[in-house]
C-alpha cells in the first residue's frame, strides 16, 4: 500500500517531512550512475567510491521507497534500473533517520511536466557531515552493485 | 617595474630564453609580450570535464529526472578553480549534483577536499585530514567569494602526496 499523499506547497512541491507510513525497517533505494557519481580515491578499496555529492541536494535527495514497491508485485530491481542503466544502493529507513534525514513521500505522476513517473518516489532532507556519510554507508548494502566500485567509505 | 604579474625582467637568461614564464614568453628587448593559455595539467581535463556537464548531460541522468550542470555554476566553478590552483595540482574529480549543482573534488591517501558550489557565490567546503594519530579532523565552512581557506588545503594537496601516511606507519 502506499503512503499517504503527502502535503503540498502553492507550487506543487511536497513539504519536507519525515513520513509516518515509512516504517523503521523499510527499505530505501538510491540509484547511483557510474558514470556521474563515482570518484577516485586512493583510500577506497578497489581505488573507487561515489562521491559524497550523491547524497546531498537541497532541495532533497531522491529515491525509491522499496516496501510500496514490492507490495505492488513489481521487480524492484527491474524498476529502479529502468529506463537508465544505474546500479543501486539499499538503506534501511531508521539508519537514514538516525544520521538525521527526514524521509518523505513525493509520487511522481506520469503526466509531471519534469520528472519521470515514479509512484514510490519519496525525499530525503537534511545535510550529512564527512563523517555522517561514511557511517551511513558503512550500513548500507548494494541493491544493484557496481562492479569494482566500494561502497564502504575509506 | 613590470605590470605583468610573474614577469621575471629581472633574469636575462629567462627573459631572452623564448621559455614561457608563467604563461609569459618574451621575445628579445620587449618588442612583444605572447600571453599563452596557461599550460597547467588540471586545466585541458576539468574544461572538457565541464563542456561535459554542461553540453552532454542528458536530462534524467540520475534516474529521478536530474538537470545537467547548470553553465554559471560550471563557470564559477572553474573561476575558483583558477583562483586556487597550482601548476603542479592534479585534475579534480566533478561531479554533477541533482539540481544543476556540482562538487569538485581531490582525494589523496591523507586528505579529501569537496567543494560544493550550490550556485555562483554559494559553496560548502570540507576538508578531512588524516592527522598524525590516525584521526580524522573534519572542517566544513560555507563560502561566497573569498577562497583563501581553500588556497591553503589544494596548495598541501602536493605536499601530501610526498608525506608518508601516519596511518600505515
Amino acid at each position: 500500500m502506499l503512503p499517504s499523499p503527502p502535503q503540498r506547497d502553492e507550487h506543487g512541491r511536497v513539504i519536507p517531512h519525515d513520513h509516518i507510513d515509512v516504517l523503521s525497517s523499510d527499505g530505501v533505494i538510491r540509484r547511483v550512475n557510474p558514470q556521474q557519481h563515482v570518484v577516485l580515491d586512493p583510500k577506497s578499496e578497489t581505488g573507487k567510491r561515489i562521491s559524497s555529492i550523491w547524497l546531498s541536494s537541497s532541495t532533497g535527495v531522491s529515491v525509491d521507497l522499496l516496501r510500496p514497491i514490492e507490495e505492488d508485485g513489481v521487480d524492484a530491481r527491474k524498476f529502479v534500473t529502468t529506463p537508465v542503466y544505474v546500479g543501486s544502493v539499499k538503506f534501511i529507513a531508521s539508519d537514514l533517520r538516525t544520521a538525521g534525514f527526514k524521509i518523505g513521500f513525493d509520487p511522481i505522476a506520469k503526466d509531471d511536466p519534469i520528472d519521470p513517473e515514479n509512484p514510490y518516489h519519496g525525499l530525503l532532507w537534511g545535510r550529512l557531515s564527512s563523517t555522517r556519510f561514511k557511517n551511513l554507508l558503512a550500513k548500507a548494502e548494494w541493491f544493484v552493485p557496481i562492479e569494482g566500485v566500494a561502497l564502504k567509505q575509506p | 617595474m613590470n605590470a605583468i604579474s610573474g614577469f621575471r625582467n629581472s633574469d636575462s637568461s629567462v627573459w631572452n630564453s623564448r621559455e614561457p614564464v608563467n604563461n609569459i614568453v618574451a621575445f628579445g628587448a620587449m618588442h612583444r609580450i605572447v600571453v599563452f593559455d596557461a599550460n597547467y595539467k588540471w586545466i585541458k581535463p576539468t574544461k572538457d570535464r565541464l563542456d561535459e556537464l554542461v553540453s552532454k548531460l542528458v536530462p534524467n541522468w540520475d534516474g529521478y529526472g536530474a538537470k545537467p550542470v547548470n553553465f554559471l555554476n560550471a563557470h564559477f566553478a572553474y573561476q575558483i578553480l583558477e583562483k586556487v590552483c597550482l601548476e603542479t595540482t592534479p585534475p579534480p574529480s566533478i561531479v554533477p549534483g541533482s539540481a544543476g549543482d556540482l562538487q569538485i573534488e581531490w582525494h589523496t591517501n591523507r586528505m579529501d577536499i569537496e567543494l560544493h558550489v550550490l550556485a555562483p557565490n554559494k559553496v560548502h567546503a570540507t576538508l578531512n585530514l588524516m592527522m598524525a594519530d590516525g584521526l580524522i579532523r573534519e572542517e566544513f565552512i560555507e563560502l561566497e567569494n573569498d577562497f583563501t581557506k581553500v588556497t591553503s588545503w589544494v596548495k598541501s594537496l602536493a605536499e601530501d602526496d610526498l608525506a608518508p601516511i601516519a596511518s600505515a606507519a
